[in-house]
């Protein structure tokens, strides 16, 4: 878990955008609520509509310059400074590209009305055939001709444009690589803005996942790996989803949309984030829940291509380890780019407040107070140990605990006050050896001073790392389980120190004074934040 | 007592004593500070409840409530 840094600095973050076709309007309002938040963007990553936002971000594109809710103003305004032919978004489809897409979503969303066009004229062909055999009349064998040009026609024209993409991604390309360009390099009106501009003169790294067929594999364009590509190629690559665009070629290699492959990319930050453990990742996901038909043998294709574009959420965020993931879920359908401007502007207020309501839980206003609560707690044993008991507390440090996500065994110090440099802070503590792991599995407040029990101080081969981390001067603990309504344990406050506490009648009421005070704290605050937290601990710990 | 012990052995004994008392005032400093705490938390879940209010696309005030 990234070490959150207290107020005044700015959370150093990296975030990865979902690919998810016209969905993909809600990572605008997402980026919002994240620059509403000051934090400091050290890295971005995106497939397909997420690399366009990723590859916008990083040039130093603002979300209100993609789209602002208040005055309209949008991307499509600056694409059509470059190319006057963008004057909305689907003519980025190029000219008569939306045009087939309309047809296509149409032939998607209506299997049996196609089926019903076309099968006529297949049994039509035959029969007109036979009849113009039997008869051998000219007008028969003419109108048999047509029909057959008329099917090889349809047949052809389907063929070339599922194959070969229903539109593609030229105009587009072309107007993004100007606008890079302009905003990059004002100066230089013939730069090409490349990945190697990226992770260098103040700029965040940027990362595009796309699919490389000819390789036949995944293809993560980063300033590292390929510095020589141009941005607007490397979006281009990543962009094109199947069947609605034509593959992309770079020198002699074909790409495809990287949503086969990777569709939310957190993962290509794993050196950063370990080289920067205090800096968040962000991995802003796209669902695709809603609307599901009752899929049967004529309707699969549509949900196929959305499972491969959203199905594989889970295993990229495991992929990527610790990233936080924001997932949102939109009314819009995957090829709604024929949104009203107000729609548009609508949704991406909608997707800034679903985000903000989020992020504050999960990262920011939430986990603030609970840090604030840990050094209010912290401060109050601080006292009554030096005023009730008049020795010198020294250290006291205070943490609050809760099982991770999926984990069952393990408790870990989330929130924490007190812990300096300490290695032990964010540490997984096992329930089963543990003073604290003791205190949650009997619900009841547990003090323990040093030496501490055999079989709750760490013990076993399993625990030796472990056991290294263990603050050294750890004189005691107090553990309190802080249950919910129903009678379950959803956090434990764990406070400790290093002072040399007696046992003796001025110690068990300095500890009883602080167990039902702290107690008490917590609930109030559990309380209140009660919607705020799921059944199983203290959230579902993800976005 | 709302606590156990292995290692720390209670007396048990209860009635007023000085430290008691010099352990209440401690507390009673640090109140202002937990109120203004549970306050923001209140703060926290009434912001969040209007704005969740302000979503129209229900996919989305869905997976924001969630």
């Amino acid at each position: 878990m990234a070490k959150l840094p207290s107020a005044g600095n700015p959370h150093r973050v990296f975030v990865a955008f979902a690919g998810g076709g016209a969905k993909g309007l809600i990572h605008v309002g997402a980026l919002k609520a994240l620059e509403d938040r000051q934090v400091q963007f050290r890295g971005l990553a995106g497939t397909s509509a997420g690399a366009v936002v990723a590859a916008l971000k990083a040039a130093g594109f603002e979300a209100s310059d993609l789209l602002d809710p208040e005055s309209g103003a949008s991307l499509i305004d600056r694409l059509r400074e470059i190319d006057p032919r963008i004057a909305k978004a689907t003519d980025i489809f190029g000219r008569t590209g939306w045009s087939r897409i309309l047809l296509f979503r149409w032939a998607l969303s209506h299997p049996l009305w196609l089926a019903a066009l076309v099968l006529p004229t297949g049994v039509a062909v035959p029969i007109g055939l036979v009849a113009a055999g039997a008869t051998r009349s000219y007008a028969t064998l003419l109108l048999a001709g047509v029909a057959v040009l008329m099917l090889g026609l349809l047949i052809g024209l389907g063929a070339r444009f599922l194959i070969g993409g229903l539109a593609d991604v030229k105009r587009f390309r072309a107007a993004l690589a100007g606008l890079l360009q302009r905003k990059m390099f004002p100066d230089e009106p013939h730069r090409v803005v490349r990945m190697g501009d990226f992770a260098r003169d103040g700029r965040p790294t940027l990362k595009i996942v796309s699919a490389n067929l000819s390789r036949r594999s995944l293809q993560l364009f980063s300033p590292e790996r390929t510095p020589d590509v141009p941005v607007a190629d490397a979006v281009a690559a990543s962009i094109c989803l199947p069947i609605i665009f034509a593959p992309w070629r770079i020198d002699k290699a074909v790409f495809v949309d990287g949503g086969i492959v990777s569709n939310l990319p957190a993962w290509p930050f794993d050196e950063e984030r370990e080289l920067d453990p205090g800096a968040m990742t962000i991995a802003v996901g796209i669902a695709d829940t809603s609307n599901a038909p009752i899929v049967g043998r004529f309707n699969w294709l549509s949900p196929a291509i959305r499972t491969a574009l959203f199905g594989s959420g889970e295993l990229n965020l495991r992929v990527s380890g610790e990233a936080e993931q924001l997932v949102l879920e939109s009314s819009l359908k995957l090829l709604q780019f024929d949104l009203t401007p107000d729609q548009a502007r609508q949704e991406v207020r909608d997707s800034e407040a679903a985000a903000s309501v989020r992020l504050d839980k999960r990262l920011f206003r939430r986990p603030e107070l609970y840090r604030n609560a840990c050094e209010v707690t912290r401060g109050l044993a601080e006292d009554v140990i030096e005023s009730g008991l008049e020795i010198d507390a020294k250290r006291v440090r205070v943490a609050i605990a809760v099982p991770d996500r999926n984990y069952h065994r393990s408790l870990r110090l989330r929130f924490s006050a007190g812990y300096e440099n300490d290695a032990d802070e964010g540490m997984l503590v096992p329930i089963e050896a543990s003073v604290l792991g003791a205190a949650w599995q009997a619900r009841e407040s547990r003090f323990e001073i040093a030496p501490f029990p055999a079989g709750l101080d760490l013990p076993g081969e399993a625990n030796r790392l472990r056991g290294k981390l263990l603050w050294p001067e750890l004189a005691w603990q107090l553990c309190i389980p802080i249950s919910d309504e129903r009678g379950r344990p959803c956090i434990a406050i764990h406070i400790n120190g290093n002072a040399r506490l007696a046992v003796d009648q001025k110690v068990e009421d300095a500890v009883t004074e602080i167990e039902s005070s702290v107690r008490e704290f917590f609930n109030l605050i559990m309380k209140e934040l009660s919607e705020l937290e799921d059944g199983y601990g203290l959230d579902e710990h993800h976005l | 007592m709302a606590w156990t012990s292995t290692t720390f052995k209670k007396s048990g004994t209860a009635g007023r004593t000085t430290s008691k008392e010099a352990i209440s005032r401690a507390v009673a400093k640090h109140r202002a500070a937990m109120s203004d705490v549970i306050f923001d938390a209140k703060k926290l879940a009434d912001e969040r409840r209007s704005t969740l209010n302000t979503i129209q696309d229900p996919e989305l005030k869905r997976s924001a409530a969630r």
